[in-house]
């Protein structure tokens, strides 16, 4: 999928965060990511991929560093610009973070209520992304009567109905099942084969075997670029194989 | 404006969802807004009163005349009184025109009045002095003449009437405006920690919201419509309760406003309903205000 020579969608240079003075979180973490790619943020439980993702769309600040999404410093933004940003980037994360008091639709227009565009061009977008996503008929369906697969779907919906030109998704298979895992991980490859960008965080190298992108590790801090080759062996490691991955 | 409708769809429902936190709040404002605008009634009635009496009626005075007055004398005295400058108009009501006002004012004790002896029905001399030349001085002054003169047996005056309204409407304006200061300080806190209670239980819509690139306004909006509607509701409330208040309190007091000249009570004129309404509307927005910007700095 990568498009090499193009200017690329998202470029993280030289990157540190730290919480406690005694133990950097990461530091000088440096990679690229070109329009159109689909990786994978990997690494162990605290390493830093959820930190990583949250400084993207800057609900987070780096200690130094830059992250340039489309050519501009995201780290460098006034308070006021950071909404503009969010607005191209689609975020998916492992609680789904769904408005549970409301209904599917009204999760789903959320982004699109944002933006200010006309209810009928509302109505239209959702329901194509609700057809997407396999939950047609259940635009009034409280999110919090859906099972944690369908919330999940609801979750990537709402993340690309504005069609962003950036997906970033936070261990969003961290608490459904091998089925609904996959189901949620052919819809972030369905996105992806249609253009946009996707960046996913996850632990689980059993998805990273099963599903082969391109692969960043945060390792004791410091970024390791890892084949799928080693990936796999980090499931074969663990006693798996990517055939029990499948749905 | 494009987001005119999604602002008022948000209110609405955070008015449905947190239907109990906000029916109490709004009958908590009521009740505030009641007080202080039964006070402003009381202040405004006592004002149309001291602006009538304030008025040519201010300088209106009776002289009652003693029983052994013959209806020359009468003839005699107001022919003196008319030859004033000061004095615009004099008016002889003799004994039997007296009693007949009293029957008219009070016709369920029509049997009363016409059974006492004419000796309680002095005749009355009423003269009106002209504001435009009478002072304080020539009030005084004719006054304290009319007294000393033998046909005259007692002199009333609207001032000291006048004096004692004026008091009472003083005390009246001075405790609406401080018991208005403050209901204004307590409701903006009442409101202010309702929205901060209902920011607070949908903090996880707040957090989505800005996930999905939603400016602070955009956040901030809905909570201001929800303390401003909700201000505004507690104000037409209380307005509607005042303005029944005031109509039953009418139909009460229905024999004495003939006595007064006009009803006791008066209904808040429109301006008063506009500066209601008006400082109802600052209070919801500056209490939602103070909530929603502390809440979306934490």
């Amino acid at each position: 999928m990568a498009a090499g020579g193009a200017q690329p969608i998202l470029e993280i240079r030289h990157v540190s965060k730290r919480y406690r003075a005694a133990k950097p979180l990461f530091r000088d973490v440096t990679f690229e990511v070109q329009p159109g790619e689909f990786v994978y943020v990997t690494g162990p439980s605290g390493s830093g991929k959820s930190t990583l993702l949250r400084m993207v769309y800057r609900a987070e600040t780096a200690d130094t560093g830059t992250i340039q999404f489309c050519g501009k410093d995201v780290l460098a933004l006034s308070p006021g610009a950071v909404p503009f940003l969010r607005r191209n980037i689609g975020v998916i994360l492992q609680d789904f973070k769904l408005i549970h008091e409301e209904s599917v639709y009204d999760n789903i227009a959320l982004p699109l209520e944002i933006l200010g565009l006309p209810q009928r061009e509302i109505y239209d977008r959702v329901r194509q992304a609700l057809d997407r996503v396999g939950l047609a008929g259940y635009e009034d369906v409280r999110a919090a009567d859906l099972s944690g697969g369908e919330q999940q779907r609801v979750a990537v919906a709402r993340a690309v109905v504005t069609r962003p030109s950036l997906v970033l998704a936070d261990e969003p298979t961290g608490n459904l099942d091998a089925g609904n895992a996959a189901m949620v991980v052919d819809l972030l490859e369905e996105v992806n084969a249609e253009g946009t960008t996707v960046l996913l965080a996850t632990h689980d190298n059993m998805l990273i075997a099963a599903r082969p992108h391109r692969t960043v590790a945060l390792v004791d801090g410091m970024v390791d670029e890892i084949t799928r080759a080693r990936a796999v062996e980090g499931v074969r490691y663990r006693g798996a194989s990517q055939e029990a991955l499948r749905p | 404006m494009t987001h005119l409708g999604y602002y008022l769809r948000r209110t609405f429902r955070g008015f449905r969802n947190e239907w109990t936190t906000n029916l109490a709040t709004v009958l908590t404002l009521s009740v505030a807004f009641v007080l202080v605008g039964a006070l402003a009634t009381v202040a405004v009635s006592l004002g149309a009163q001291v602006e009538r009496w304030g008025g040519a009626d201010q300088y209106q005075v009776t002289a009652y005349l003693a029983p052994d007055a013959s209806p020359a004398d009468a003839d005699r005295l107001r022919a003196a009184l008319d030859g004033m400058d000061e004095v615009r108009a004099v008016r002889f009501v003799p004994g039997a025109e007296a009693r007949r006002r009293l029957v008219e004012t009070f016709p369920e004790e029509s049997s009363a009045w016409n059974a006492l002896d004419d000796s309680f029905f002095p005749g009355y001399v009423e003269i009106g002095l002209d504001p435009a030349v009478a002072d304080e001085e020539h009030y005084r002054t004719l006054v304290a003449r009319l007294g000393k003169l033998g046909i005259v047996q007692d002199v009333e005056t609207h001032g000291d009437w006048y004096a004692s309204v004026l008091g009472i409407h003083r005390a009246a304006r001075v405790l609406a405006i401080a018991l208005g200061s403050l209901a204004v300080f307590a409701t903006v806190f009442v409101v202010s920690h309702t929205i901060r209670l209902n920011f607070y239980r949908r903090r996880r819509q707040v957090e989505v919201l800005r996930m999905c690139g939603a400016t602070p306004w955009f956040v901030r909006i809905p909570y201001l419509l929800e303390g401003l509607v909700g201000a505004l509701f507690a104000a037409v409330i209380a307005l509607g309760a005042i303005t029944l208040f005031v109509e039953a309190v009418r139909d009460r007091l229905v024999d004495v406003a003939p006595v007064l000249g006009r009803s006791p009570v008066e209904h808040l004129p429109p301006t008063a309903w506009l500066a209601f309404l008006g400082i109802a509307a600052l209070i919801g927005l500056s209490g939602s205000w103070m909530s929603v910007r502390k809440a979306l700095r934490s």
